[in-house]
């Protein structure tokens, strides 16, 4: 388990005896691996936004119930990712298409943003990943957004999901070979592509 | 043979996860050169891995946090505002509250029910919670909502509440009549 950052904690502190400019502080540093989990589970940058601000105002209101025991961005995680899949349900009963393409990726211009090539090749990687993503199952996808884009050990995904690790094993290497599947259907991204993507992207890095 | 089949992926997944024994991994190169299909179907894994592991992070909009603290603000200033109505229309709307929870009991039940009921059919089962997990969604959501709008409005005139107590069994059997409506996919 990661250790926990003191000044996080003492920022947890402060916002909840009110203090709005620790809450700040919080949602600055947070904002993007929300936002980055909610696009990631739910496809759509509007949607995901929404989600991110709804997953923050339900962590102001239950700041209390914050065991400090364990990391705040894995409690930060679990709120999102549990707001995420109740959408989806929602969604589901609602009778609304998932296969609908996902939109590109939309990268704010920030002064340390990728160059315009770089965004390009980034947004056309980020799109590819996404369209695969949204073809595995919810719990699928949220334990494959947590292994690559969190870099959660399998006992850590168990925690967050509340499942045994070896359930979350084989949840990700199910989820591995259809997104083998997937790619092969497709076959938009040949090796080549994959290279010069890479190549691309890790300059920017 | 499926199990050798399940038995030598498995290996190729541990492998991907580098958690392959010195011995395992001879024996999977060994397999890997004797048989085109697995080596093709690792190679497929190795792709999936190495386009997972340079997957971009998607950043927040600009806006985003200034958006969020706005709506804080927002929701401090109307919490402050309603602990300033009169006791007698916190009452009433507390009253409206336990009503609500109240008319929802037979709907919980129901749907306990319907999941005891489904769980020997596991297909069955995923979309009875599917159905039931909406239901509660729509419904809770709906009450959410119009409670919020009853507290807004008790601020201006209190007796807006007492309104709201009378008319919550009429907005819920509204709401129960829209779902009987809805197509069960059950």
């Amino acid at each position: 388990m990661p250790e926990i950052d003191p000044v996080i904690l003492e920022w947890v502190t402060r916002a909840k005896s009110g203090d709005a400019d620790a809450f700040a502080e919080l949602l600055y540093l947070f904002q993007d691996p929300v936002y980055n989990l909610c696009y990631r589970m739910l496809g759509e940058s509007g949607e995901a936004e929404d989600a991110a601000q709804e997953t923050f105002l339900r962590v102001y209101r239950n700041l209390h119930r914050y065991d400090t025991a364990r990391p705040f961005k894995t409690w930060l995680l679990s709120i999102a990712s549990n707001h995420c899949i109740d959408r989806l349900r929602k969604r589901r009963m609602q009778l609304v298409s998932l296969d609908d393409e996902p939109t590109a990726a939309a990268l704010a211009l920030r002064s340390n943003d990728p160059t315009p090539e770089q965004a390009t090749v980034a947004g056309e990687l980020s799109g590819y990943i996404q369209t695969l993503l949204l073809q595995l199952d919810e719990h699928y996808r949220l334990a494959v957004v947590y292994r690559y884009w969190y870099q959660y050990s399998y006992a850590e995904i168990a925690d967050l999901m509340g499942a045994t690790e070896s359930a979350i094993k084989s949840r990700l290497h199910r989820a591995r070979k259809k997104l083998a599947e997937l790619m092969e259907a497709t076959d938009r991204f040949d090796l080549e592509g994959e290279d010069r993507l890479a190549d691309t992207l890790s300059k920017g890095r | 043979m499926p199990q050798e089949r399940n038995a030598r992926q498995r290996m190729m997944q541990d492998a991907i996860d580098g958690q392959l024994s010195e011995a395992m991994a001879r024996k999977l190169v060994d397999m890997l050169g004797s048989d085109q299909s697995a080596a093709r179907e690792y190679d497929r894994l190795r792709r999936v891995e190495s386009l997972l592991q340079r997957a971009p992070q998607q950043r927040a909009p600009a806006r985003l946090a200034a958006t969020i603290m706005a709506r804080l603000a927002q929701r401090v200033q109307a919490e402050t505002a309603l602990a300033d109505l009169p006791p007698e229309t916190q009452q009433v709307m507390m009253l409206c509250l336990s009503a609500s929870m109240m008319a929802m009991m037979p709907m919980m039940e129901a749907a306990s029910w319907l999941v005891l009921n489904a769980r020997r059919d596991p297909e069955l089962l995923g979309s009875v919670m599917i159905e039931t997990i909406g239901w509660m969604s729509l419904v809770t959501d709906a009450l959410i909502q119009l409670l919020e709008d009853a507290e807004n409005r008790a601020r201006s005139e209190p007796e807006i509440a007492t309104a709201t107590l009378a008319l919550t069994p009429y907005l819920l059997r509204s709401m129960l009549d829209y779902l009987d409506e809805l197509p069960l996919k059950v």
